[in-house]
């Protein structure tokens, strides 16, 4: 049996890159279709909720990939 | 204080404010003097009314339960009962018993109006007696309230309107959406032209039942009795029933009397010795060219029923509480950005494009009228209706929408039943 190994800091600086990212988003939708600054915290809601299945998404893949390589290896570090 | 308190408090402030700060609103429901006219009323509130009943059926037992629930608040005392069926008296008699109250009962109404002296009258009997009844009560001093519509011919309306003028008492028809909170909020709003220029009204009550009712003990003797609204010398069916509230809030919309009206109905579905049609269009014309367009239908219900008032730069509504602007708010930036992305990764899959997109409605919430959805506007209309009697007076807007309303529910059946479009008689013109 494989052990998955999951690294807390590690994902929390990937969850903090993805919400920032998304925030970044946000102030692009702001500008270009030239909608309220308030989207700021009004949309944070939204922001959070792409932040949650974008990092849900990543984690899948690499656990996925990870596993596929390292077939061999009885331990993964995520 | 509990929450129906509560309920009660906020709801006769929201009234009284609404009456009180809004001109516009006095404008467009000047009846909610009875509400707002607190200084007087409150004055005079010491006096009880006393209320009789005639018409204990379905919806007369309805009323008297409202009538029962504010018995207090509104300072009324019921005396006197009256149904020519005994079983729809006796039950009516126990309900009140279960509140302490003991009214006389009458099988006759003439003995009822004999014996008893009641500032004020409920009549909720079949359509063709509301006009004898209430004829009679008014010249005997009794200020009348009778459900809607008013009578089965126009000449009978025009007698209880006469009536009401030559006797100086209060005559108010059971059209409760005048009292209802979101159709006053939705008609403040309108004044205010929230909704731009109105084009058009379209309304719709469809159900799916056979409206039919139970005869007591399967007697077919009582057949006629229980089941009037299913015979064409006793209603117009859907449209004395049911459109003739929709078509006061037409009215009441655009503050005028219809130009015309051409209708066709129908028996479709429900082919049961019944001989009223069971499904029915409309088309009223107003002289700025505005059409109320109605129908109604009792074998489908999905859309159920809805006033709606197309206005140039919103929807409203009354129903179901609800205004629609005609330009939308724009999603946010972010929701955009993200539906512009993904357009533009399908958008490039080439799988051949419309040529022509369908237009359908354009789904959106809208916003509330009014934060809740319910309110008891059959009960709004009975305080009215105490505080009209300690007034001696009802507000003639009021009365006259009432008239044209029943008026024009009648001559609707004119111009389905003879295939032409209908004006209004001078002899059932009001000044």
């Amino acid at each position: 049996m494989k052990i998955i190994e999951i690294n807390i800091f590690r994902q929390l600086r990937l969850l903090l890159y993805i919400f920032i990212f998304f925030n970044l988003l946000n102030v692009a939708g702001i500008l270009i279709f030239r909608t309220s600054w308030s989207e700021l915290y009004s949309q944070l809601g939204f922001v959070v909720l792409l932040t949650l299945i974008c990092w849900l998404f990543f984690l899948f893949v690499k656990i996925v990939y990870r596993f596929i390589r390292k077939r061999n290896e009885p331990r993964i570090s995520i | 204080m509990n929450i129906q308190n509560r309920t009660e408090q906020s709801r006769r402030n929201f009234l009284r404010e609404l009456a009180l700060g809004s001109s516009l609103l006095l404008l467009s429901a000047p009846w909610l003097k009875a509400f707002a006219s607190g200084e007087k009323e409150s004055a005079e509130k010491n006096n009880t009314v006393s209320i009789a009943v005639i018409g204990t059926g379905s919806r007369g037992m309805q009323l008297l339960s409202y009538l029962l629930r504010i018995q207090q608040s509104a300072n009324i005392r019921i005396i006197a009962l009256c149904d020519n069926y005994q079983p729809n008296l006796e039950q009516a008699f126990g309900l009140c018993q279960k509140s302490d109250v003991s009214p006389k009962t009458y099988a006759d109404y003439r003995e009822m109006l004999a014996n008893e002296k009641p500032d004020g009258v409920i009549i909720a009997t079949p359509l063709t007696e509301h006009a004898f009844i209430a004829v009679d009560c008014m010249q005997a001093g009794i200020h009348t309230f009778c459900e809607k519509a008013m009578a089965r011919t126009c000449d009978d309306v025009k007698l209880m309107y006469d009536a009401h003028r030559e006797t100086g008492k209060v005559l108010q028809i059971g059209h409760q959406r005048m009292f209802n909170p979101i159709y006053l909020e939705g008609m403040k709003r309108i004044q205010e032209g929230a909704i731009g220029q109105i084009g058009q009204m379209r309304a719709y009550w469809h159900r799916n039942n056979n409206w039919r009712r139970p005869l007591p003990d399967n007697n077919p003797a009582l057949e006629r009795q229980v089941n009037w609204r299913l015979y064409k010398d006793l209603s117009v069916g859907v449209l004395t029933e049911l459109m003739t509230h929709q078509l006061q809030v037409g009215m009441w919309v655009l503050d005028k009397v219809p130009e015309s009206v051409v209708g066709t109905a129908s028996q479709v579905f429900w082919k049961d010795g019944r001989t009223i049609p069971d499904n029915a269009s409309l088309i009223y014309s107003f002289d700025n060219g505005v059409q109320f367009v109605y129908d109604s239908m009792t074998s489908n219900r999905k859309y159920g029923l809805e006033e709606q008032i197309l206005g140039s730069e919103g929807t409203i509504e009354f129903e179901t509480n609800r205004i629609f602007s005609e330009s939308i708010p724009p999603a946010p930036g972010i929701r955009q950005l993200i539906h512009s992305i993904e357009r533009g990764v399908f958008e490039h899959i080439p799988i051949g494009g419309a040529s022509w997109v369908p237009e359908t409605a354009v789904k959106y919430d809208g916003t509330k009228l009014m934060a809740d959805d319910f309110y008891e506007d059959s009960q709004f209309q009975l305080e009215a209706f105490a505080g009209f009697i300690r007034q001696g007076s009802i507000p003639d807007r009021m009365i006259r929408e009432a008239y044209y309303t029943s008026i024009w529910t009648l001559l609707g059946e004119t111009a389905i039943d003879e295939g032409r479009k209908v004006f209004l008689p001078e002899q059932y013109r009001i000044s």
